[in-house]
């Protein structure tokens, strides 16, 4: 029985390795869509990551329900604020832009929360899009009314 | 980056002017066109702590308004006459939107900051002063002095902003600056000369990222 059950659970998250990068994503039991970052990423996870967001977004939009996101990019080391990272990031920011969503919440150390922030700023969705330093926070923000 | 200031006002700031406080919202962003802000806090005995500094081409305090708490980290003071560009957030806000390739060089611009400010904030954690004051050096030579093999720093510095800015007695520095006018890598009284060929020859070996 708890075989099946993991089973289930495993066939509904999403994982994507590429060398050390790891994004996984899934709906938790809240009802939240989650994504977990870890490792160094790569243009590759970084997009997929996002798309694997829309595509969920999407099915619990269609549900009429609203849309929360929960991010944790507190396993990120570091960020590669180069020119490669650039379509990647571009693929973020039209995201935040079309897809529909009523809040994501993402937490990681300061680089990951200046960069989530700087294209919150471009794609204009500030007031959906909010950084923390740690998950209380996050899901506390993400919980709230506001 | 100045573009986005383009149409901002131009400020004018004395030397010691506090122009941010620890705590404060961030309620205003600067970008410098001349002269030197030093980041600092200060700690439970009193004493300063230098932790940066920040000089021409130089936006402040971008990384604290993109942090979660949108609040400034440390104290922000001009240690020269200073000029200075000032823009609303909200501005700001309106200037980046839609647009991509500025969104791509703040990111570029923050994220280089925010090493320098790891590797200024891991140099102020070791014990080892001789270590300190060749960082700091080498710091001061890149942020404040003219290009080439011998750099003049712009700021005239006293042996206790030194120390301040090391988190180090006068007594330490005076001892360690004087070992190093012996051998050659600093001259000058309080404007430093640095010699920084024989400057970056030490750093490999003090492991020294500056």
């Amino acid at each position: 029985m708890i075989l099946v059950m993991k089973e289930n659970f495993s066939n509904s998250r999403d994982t994507f390795r590429l060398g050390r990068s790891k994004v996984e994503t899934f709906i938790n039991p809240a009802g939240f869509i989650e994504q977990w970052f870890s490792g160094p990423q790569k243009p590759e996870s970084l997009i997929h990551g996002v798309e694997q967001l829309v595509k969920k977004a999407k099915k619990i939009n269609a549900r009429s329900e609203a849309v929360l996101i929960l991010v944790d990019a507190s396993s990120v080391p570091k960020i590669d604020g180069t020119g490669q990272m650039a379509q990647a990031r571009k693929v973020a920011v039209k995201a935040m832009k079309s897809a529909p969503y009523n809040k994501i919440a993402v937490y990681g150390n300061l680089a990951v929360q200046i960069m989530v922030n700087t294209l919150a700023l471009v794609a204009g969705r500030r007031d959906k899009v909010k950084v923390f330093a740690d998950r209380t926070d996050a899901l506390r923000w993400l919980k709230s009314r506001k | 980056m100045e573009d986005l200031f383009a149409d901002s006002r131009l400020r004018k700031l004395p030397k010691g002017q506090i122009v941010i406080y620890e705590g404060d919202s961030v309620d205003h962003l600067y970008y410098i066109v001349n002269g030197f802000i030093k980041v600092y806090n200060i700690l439970s005995n009193g004493s300063e702590r230098t932790i940066f500094i920040y000089g021409p081409d130089d936006l402040f305090p971008f990384t604290s308004y993109l942090s979660g708490s949108g609040v400034a980290r440390y104290f922000y003071e001009s240690i020269a006459e200073t000029e200075v560009y000032s823009i609303s957030p909200k501005r700001l806000e309106q200037k980046v939107r839609g647009n991509f390739e500025i969104g791509e060089a703040l990111i570029q611009y923050s994220n280089s900051v925010s090493q320098q400010f790891i590797q200024r904030i891991d140099i102020l954690s070791v014990n080892d002063a001789r270590r300190k004051i060749i960082a700091l050096l080498a710091f001061l030579a890149t942020k404040t002095g003219n290009d080439g093999d011998i750099s003049t720093l712009s700021i005239p510095l006293t042996t206790q902003d030194i120390a301040n800015m090391c988190g180090l007695t006068r007594e330490t520095v005076s001892i360690q600056l004087a070992r190093l006018r012996r051998a050659g890598i600093v001259s000058g009284g309080r404007s430093l000369v640095i010699d920084t060929v024989k400057l970056n020859k030490l750093k490999p070996a003090l492991a020294i990222h500056t």
